[in-house]
């Protein structure tokens, strides 16, 4: 008996050892039936067989009638119904499952299994290579499907032109206004001229109202920031003896230079800045301004009063998702929160004395319609001054994807937010690291049915037939920090009725053949 | 300005984020990387600038480093590889706020910032710090 067994077991060997073992699951799988061969999924379910995978099966039966036809016919019949029930019985889940599959398998057959820095992540980034490509339908959903596993959505916009309104955002956002040397209003000029003169006949208030309803300041006072410093920028226009009549007539360029030489604040004893100041005033109740225990104006912008609002609303669950990004600190956190109370999200200039934090997760706000896109806000049902609200804006992580990745990779068995044992899991940790933070600025210009590529550096306007792709935040989404995102209910259905509205979407011509596009051909327009 | 001005200016405001200097050595590295990349190198008074901060921040504009090994100071060489590895261009990317990148441009042989979506540009200058000083927004 033992030496049948053992002749068993010789008879056996060579199949066994033609079994591989799965690097991730660590199960064991013959090569020659290898999940690309034999259409077997990850899941174990079978793909659909395509129609071609039989076709010479058919052909040569129909080419030997003479050899028990009705047994081949019979056979052909059942297979085409056995492939019939296996499509049908795709289900979504395979359909996921062959998404990574396919996009998965290849990376770690060309990389092994040393996973390079991806930015954002392979798998997205190769989607969006597909997608940018041939602008198909196909590839539109397979890149929106993965992007939606990560809390994101595949917007597409049509182009339009920037205007005045984006730098006045701009302004308003960061709370800091450049001063301009050139490109004055011939009138506004005269006053840069000679100041002198026009302040030594000062008018009254009263006399501006009126023409600044007619200027560019009605737009500019739509943002209540603006709206805030009104009256203080009359008593200036007054006090310097500005001509009221030529406010209609005065150019953004002009307004910033007043606001310049006449608005801003002084940091008073701080550091002397070079090129930016700022403009807006914390206010008190009484409208008055507030000031710190050395005398100095406290001021604010767009940007610090939504971050002090994030932090307000959604505290805790900040606290509780940067805490799961691995190696995270509970000093650097609660410190984070705290700088965020005040209106900053900026931990640089504390790593000096802090460099225990340099492989903390660094955090900033960004826009979700981006400001260069302020004419898509009407459309929406929204007003001038949202796209600098917190609901346009989304707290993410940032900074290179590549340190990120080393870390993470490093201490992806210490995740508390993935399964240590689940293959898809340490994949997911390792491919989407940081990437949220870097989706955002994948916008991808189309035009014709193709992707239309300038050279780096050189200016194209957009053109009003072109349609931009963009990867944004998904309905609800306010913070995404590695691969997670804190989600609230409240702004799902505020996003939903206005953001993520499918009427929107531009009605575009599709390729639904792949062809070389002038990306992959090389070409640059010039 | 000269480097010593804007040095001290940077030192004041205390709400700029610093690292710690460059080495020599981390610099050259760089600039072979970049140059086996066929990527441009880092010019000449930005290295200087890298030799005192090898990295700066201002409220989450930033400006690049080398060799950084944090997120907080994104690596020049990195960042560069990523956005410009398929492109056939006189830039290198120093820098970058919101919505611009501070580029230099080797064929106009100045300091340029402009927008990332359309490359309209905002600034174009030989003053290396006034271009710094215009992305960290102060």
């Amino acid at each position: 008996m033992g030496t049948m067994d053992l002749n068993k077991l010789k008879k056996d060997a060579p199949k066994r050892q033609a079994m591989r073992q799965d690097p991730g699951t660590g199960k064991r799988y013959d090569s020659h039936y290898h999940n690309k061969q034999t259409n077997v999924s990850e899941t174990g379910t079978k793909k659909p067989v395509a129609a071609e995978e039989i076709k010479p099966y058919v052909q040569q039966s129909e080419q030997q009638p003479s050899v028990s036809s009705s047994n081949i016919s019979k056979k052909i019949a059942e297979t085409k119904e056995k492939i019939s029930k296996q499509n049908t019985a795709y289900t979504e889940e395979n359909e996921q499952s062959q998404i990574l599959h396919e996009e998965i398998n290849p990376l770690f057959a060309e990389e092994g299994y040393e996973l390079q820095r991806s930015k954002p992540s392979k798998i997205i980034h190769r989607l969006f290579q597909k997608f940018r490509a041939s602008f198909s339908k196909e590839d539109e959903d397979k890149l929106a499907h993965a992007l939606q596993r990560n809390s994101c959505r595949l917007a597409l916009y049509k182009a339009g032109k920037k205007d005045e309104k984006k730098e006045i955002a701009d302004i308003v956002f960061c709370g800091e206004i450049s001063r301009p040397w050139k490109g004055f209003s011939f009138e506004y000029q005269k006053v840069v001229n000679y100041p002198y003169k026009y302040a030594k006949t000062p008018r009254k208030e009263e006399e501006y109202p009126e023409f600044l309803q007619k200027s560019l300041w009605a737009v500019m006072r739509q943002f209540p920031e603006f709206a805030s410093i009104e009256k203080k920028v009359i008593s200036k226009m007054a006090q310097a003896g500005i001509p009221p009549e030529i406010l209609p007539g005065m150019k953004l360029v002009d307004f910033k230079r007043f606001l310049f030489d006449h608005c801003s604040i002084d940091a008073g004893g701080k550091e002397k800045n070079i090129s930016f100041k700022r403009l807006f005033p914390q206010l008190d109740e009484n409208g008055n301004e507030k000031r710190s225990d050395n005398g100095n104006i406290l001021t604010t912008s767009a940007k610090r009063a939504a971050t002090i609002e994030f932090v307000e609303k959604y505290g805790d669950q900040f606290k509780a998702l940067m805490m799961k990004q691995p190696h995270a600190r509970s000093d650097y956190v609660d410190a984070l929160i705290e700088e965020m109370k005040r209106g900053n999200t900026d931990m640089t200039r504390y790593l000096s004395s802090h460099p225990e934090w340099k492989d903390q997760t660094a955090v900033n706000l960004h826009h979700i319609i981006a400001k260069k896109d302020l004419f898509l806000l009407p459309r929406m049902g929204l007003q001038l001054k949202d796209i600098n609200q917190l609901p346009n804006l989304c707290m993410m992580d940032c900074g290179t994807v590549g340190m990120m990745s080393k870390v993470l990779s490093e201490s992806a068995e210490r995740s508390q937010s993935v399964k240590k044992d689940s293959w898809i899991g340490k994949i997911k940790q390792k491919l989407l690291a940081g990437s949220h933070g870097e989706m955002h600025n994948h916008d991808t210009t189309f035009e014709n049915g193709q992707m239309v590529r300038t050279k780096f550096g050189k200016y194209v306007q957009s053109d009003e037939n072109q349609v931009i792709a963009r990867v944004e935040p998904a309905a609800g989404v306010v913070c995404m920090i590695g691969f997670e995102a804190i989600i609230d209910e409240d702004r799902r259905k505020f996003d939903l009725e206005h953001r993520c509205r499918p009427d929107l979407y531009p009605e575009i011509e599709r390729n639904n053949v792949r062809q070389q596009t002038e990306y992959q051909q090389g070409v640059v327009r010039q | 300005m000269n480097l010593e001005q804007f040095i001290d200016i940077i030192d004041q405001n205390e709400e700029i984020g610093k690292n710690d200097a460059a080495t020599d050595v981390q610099i050259g590295i760089a600039n072979i990387k970049l140059r086996k990349n066929g990527l441009n190198e880092v010019p000449g008074d930005f290295a200087m600038l890298l030799k005192k901060y090898n990295g700066l921040s201002c409220d989450g504009n930033v400006i690049f480093g080398v060799d950084t090994k944090t997120m907080f100071f994104p690596d020049l060489v990195e960042f560069n590889m990523d956005i410009l590895k398929n492109e056939e261009t006189s830039c290198i990317i120093l820098g970058q706020d919101e919505e611009n990148f501070l580029i230099y441009d080797y064929d106009v042989k100045k300091y340029r910032i402009i927008e990332h979506g359309d490359f309209e540009e905002k600034v174009k200058t030989d003053d290396l710090f006034y271009a710094v000083a215009w992305i960290l927004k102060i």
